[in-house]
């Protein structure tokens, strides 16, 4: 028994002495081509971004929101990465004087995978189910939808919707009615560059070129997206057997042979919610949730917060450097008004402020006006690590200016139920206005996570809504803006500061550096899709 | 007969107020649970608005109070129904048709592993009682039992995939390959290293107890009588210890299928293989009801299938434990 053992313990580290040896072989290989790629040719990719593939290609579950439709399917129109709104199954469209009436002219050279021509029938078939579904898509202000002509459709709305040629025209991918039922998110038919070859929910999805596709043939023939726990795709990232991979923040800075760190912008927005009005003045919340904050609703606490905390640091801490300052939801934005900035990181000012407005040090160091301390409670959502960090470090940077935030961790339950009378770590962003529209809008006031400060300025609601029922798409932008600031008011942090919004996350991602991965613009939601949204203008370096 | 008969219902019986227990248990767990499973399902994105929330939560029926949701839940399921996935989004009784052969493949292998291995180690550690490789053996089991299975699942991902380059990293079949092209070959190579990190759990049970017994009976009369006749270590082995040392082995390998059930949950997570454990800790972390409870209910059979095997088996193998004639 005891020589069998030992026979067993003696080939065990023949083989390994081996490896070792091959491995050396390996790695002076690895030095003249780069990473070791395990035979995949450069035309093929693997990529690993995170462990489920959201909304798996069905429009009924949100497939096309987070910007990921174009990489399977068409839709009526396209954003660019310079957020640009144009055509893509329209090759243009008019909007009637009133706004009700949206008319699109089709192309008929696009094709589904199949074969098959994209016709107005399948257009009008997708958007009336996701209408009658209801569960994702707010299309509640489309009337109803008519083929007046062969390759002509028209939209007719019950009220204005200025966001719809920004947000659902430009996400809603077109599915064939012909071929679409329940299991559609197993044979994903669409229009775009890739076509879906194998879906396996847990392991991974194939895409290969769609044959029909009408467009400039994707470099990259094939991909595949498989589905590995971020822990278990760094480690594939080593290996070779993945080029690139979704990492988080504390992930993206850990060094790996001949890969680079893409740090990309990305309109994903974190910050405190302070509620607007003080307690006791509204009592009959929809929700019947209570309403009110002595000290947020302050507007000198809330100017001296926003010029005073220092957003840069709180990137630098929080988020390792990776994100921007953020001084509202839509910085950047065509419809943002550079004008409505401010300098933050100005403690002096914060100071004076604070002082001129009575608030002056007490003894413990916190600020007093008349007998009111400048505390306030702050909750955050403890299973996000991302929003704890940066919880910490505001209130850190609140208690210098002489301002008490009490961080309370929390769950999203009991912070609904809290959202009108305490400070909550927030979230915001996307590529249009409908989410500036409902949270500075008193109808959305107690009614979901949307207007949760229940701010209310009458001016502003004027600019929002006209913004929203004009037809001229140029004249809503400059509605938007004045919403922003007009010179005198507006809802940004030059003026009522609903809001102390602090930092964008940056979506990090680390992948093989000989990887070119085309123009990528400021990302919207969802850190998953984000990257490979454009993955058919993506190109291999060093074959050019 | 008769008694077989009282016995088998008996069984059934304790069965299915296990089943109603643990899915109780298991509901009221989620829902005291701070996840909001509509959030959770849209990956809390912040747009979603007050109409969207509550459509979604009137399709999967979470708009209802919770005693009335579990007992919808109840009666589908006793009527065959499982119920929707939230998270994936067809229905419960699909997604566990899709990963129940990887689950059964991965357990059943590192059960077979751990409990050939944990005979044959712990036979061995008896047999050189007191000596180096007893205290070799001894240690080892020890470690397995502290170290968890996570960790061991990492360092072995790190170092037999990256590092060495041996076994493929994660998931059931080869990247970028389809199924239809995949051979029995490729995916019995992708199960090797979780199961092997699975087996190294159930390993040290069946050591430490093979030992125990195993010294047992080398300190019997019946081997010392057989050391007279002048049989070999190995024959006392083969003619004496396997068949009175097997009986503990085999009914502490059997209960052991709850541990191996939660130590595949570890082991799917680490090497993102699709079966049902890893489904599990998906479900449970995104207030995935309907999931967790198919999952919960299925788990709960096979753990009470474990035991029920274990207490028959001995019954068989060991007349003086049988708890019913046969």
């Amino acid at each position: 028994m005891k020589r069998v053992l030992l026979i067993l313990l003696m080939v065990c580290l023949a083989i390994l002495a081996t490896q070792f040896v091959s491995c050396k072989k390996d790695n002076s290989k690895d030095q003249i081509e780069g990473r070791n790629r395990k035979g995949r040719p450069t035309n093929e990719l693997v990529v690993s971004m995170g462990a489920m593939i959201p909304h798996e290609f069905e429009p009924r579950n949100r497939y096309g929101m987070y910007n990921e439709a174009h990489i399977t399917h068409s839709t009526l129109l396209r954003r660019t990465a310079d957020l640009e709104i144009v055509g893509d199954l329209a090759k243009s469209y008019t909007i009637s004087p009133d706004g009700l009436i949206w008319t699109f002219d089709l192309h008929d050279h696009f094709k589904f995978s199949n074969g098959e021509p994209v016709t107005a029938n399948d257009v009008k078939f997708t958007y009336e189910m996701l209408i009658e579904d209801g569960r994702h898509w707010s299309l509640d202000f489309v009337s109803r939808i008519e083929i007046p002509e062969k390759n002509r459709i028209v939209f007719i709305l019950n009220e204005p919707c200025s966001t719809f040629a920004s947000s659902q025209l430009v996400e809603v991918p077109i599915v064939p009615e012909a071929y679409y039922d329940d299991n559609y998110k197993f044979n994903p038919i669409g229009s775009g560059p890739y076509m879906v070859a194998e879906y396996q929910p847990g392991e991974q999805a194939i895409f290969v070129v769609n044959p029909y596709w009408h467009g400039e043939e994707p470099y990259f023939k094939k991909w595949t997206w498989v589905l590995l726990d971020e822990n278990a795709a760094i480690a594939a990232l080593q290996s070779g057997d993945v080029d690139v991979v979704y990492a988080s923040p504390e992930l993206a800075d850990k060094p790996i042979n001949g890969c680079t760190l893409f740090d990309i912008p990305a309109n994903d927005v974190r910050g405190l919610s302070l509620p607007y009005v003080r307690e006791g003045v509204i009592t009959d919340s929809p929700d019947g949730y209570k309403v009110g904050n002595n000290i947020t609703s302050d507007p000198i606490l809330r100017k001296a917060m926003n010029i005073g905390v220092d957003r840069q640091r709180v990137v630098d801490v929080a988020l390792n450097g990776h994100g921007r300052p953020a001084y509202s939801v839509i910085d950047n934005m065509p419809f943002w008004n550079p004008e409505a900035m401010i300098k933050d990181n100005d403690v002096q000012e914060a100071m004076r402020v604070l002082d001129e407005g009575g608030w002056l040090v007490g003894p413990d160091g916190i600020r007093v006006k008349n007998g009111v301390r400048a505390e306030f409670d702050l909750y955050y959502a403890t299973s996000d690590l991302l929003r704890t960090n940066v919880a910490i470090e505001a209130a850190n940077q609140l208690k210098k200016l002489g301002i008490k935030a009490n961080l309370v961790g929390s769950n999203w339950d009991e912070m609904m139920k809290k959202s009108h009378e305490v400070a909550l770590l927030y979230a915001g962003g996307r590529h249009n206005p409908n989410p500036f529209f409902i949270s500075h809008h008193p109808s959305t006031a107690g009614r979901g996570w949307t207007n949760v400060t229940f701010y209310n300025n009458p001016k502003v609601t004027e600019y929002i809504e006209k913004a929203m029922s004009s037809a001229d798409l140029d004249e809503a932008i400059r509605y938007w803006k004045l919403a922003q600031w007009d010179g005198e008011t507006g809802c940004s942090v030059r003026g009522d500061l609903p809001y102390l919004w602090l930092v964008s996350i940056n979506h990090t991602y680390v992948g093989d550096s000989r990887i070119d991965v085309g123009n990528q613009g400021i990302h919207s939601h969802g850190h998953d899709w984000s990257l490979i949204a454009n993955i058919a203008e993506w190109t291999w370096k060093g074959d050019k | 007969m008769n008694k077989t008969f009282v016995f088998i219902v008996n069984k059934i019986l304790r069965c299915l107020l296990l089943l109603f227990g643990v899915s109780l248990l298991a509901f009221t767990l989620l829902k005291l649970s701070p996840v909001d499973p509509v959030l959770a399902s849209v990956n809390y994105d912040p747009n979603l608005t007050v109409e969207q929330y509550e459509r979604i939560a009137e399709y999967y029926g979470l708009n209802k109070p919770e005693p009335v949701q579990y007992l919808s839940w109840l009666r589908n399921f006793l009527s065959g129904d499982m119920g929707m996935s939230l998270l994936h989004r067809e229905p419960v009784a699909d997604v566990i048709r899709q990963k129940a052969w990887a689950s059964a493949a991965l357990m059943g292998f590192s059960w077979v592993v751990s409990g050939l291995l944990g005979f044959l180690l712990g036979s061995v550690a008896a047999f050189r009682r007191g000596r180096l490789w007893d205290g070799i053996i001894k240690w080892l089991s020890y470690l397995q039992v502290t170290v968890p299975t996570f960790w061991i699942g990492l360092i072995f991902l790190l170092f037999f995939s990256v590092y060495l380059g041996w076994f493929p990293i994660g998931i059931s079949v080869p990247i970028g390959r389809l199924v239809s092209d995949t051979s029995l070959i490729e995916r019995f190579h992708h199960l090797v290293l979780p199961a092997l990190t699975l087996s190294l759990l159930g390993i040290a049970n069946v050591t430490l107890h093979t030992r125990e017994k195993m010294i047992d009976v080398l300190n019997s009369e019946y081997v010392l009588f057989a050391k007279a006749r002048g049989e070999s270590d190995f024959q006392i082995f083969i003619n004496h210890g396997i068949r009175n040392a097997v009986v503990p082995a085999i009914t502490i390998h059997f209960t052991y299928f709850g541990e191996l059930f939660g130590g595949s949950v570890l082991a799917e997570e680490v090497f993102s293989y699709p079966g049902l454990g890893a489904t599990l800790t998906e479900a449970g972390l995104k207030g995935d009801t309907p999931l967790l409870l198919g999952i919960t209910v299925i788990a709960a059979i096979f753990v009470f299938l474990g035991n029920t095997i274990a207490d028959i088996l001995n019954g068989l193998l060991n007349p003086a434990l049988r708890s019913y004639p046969s």
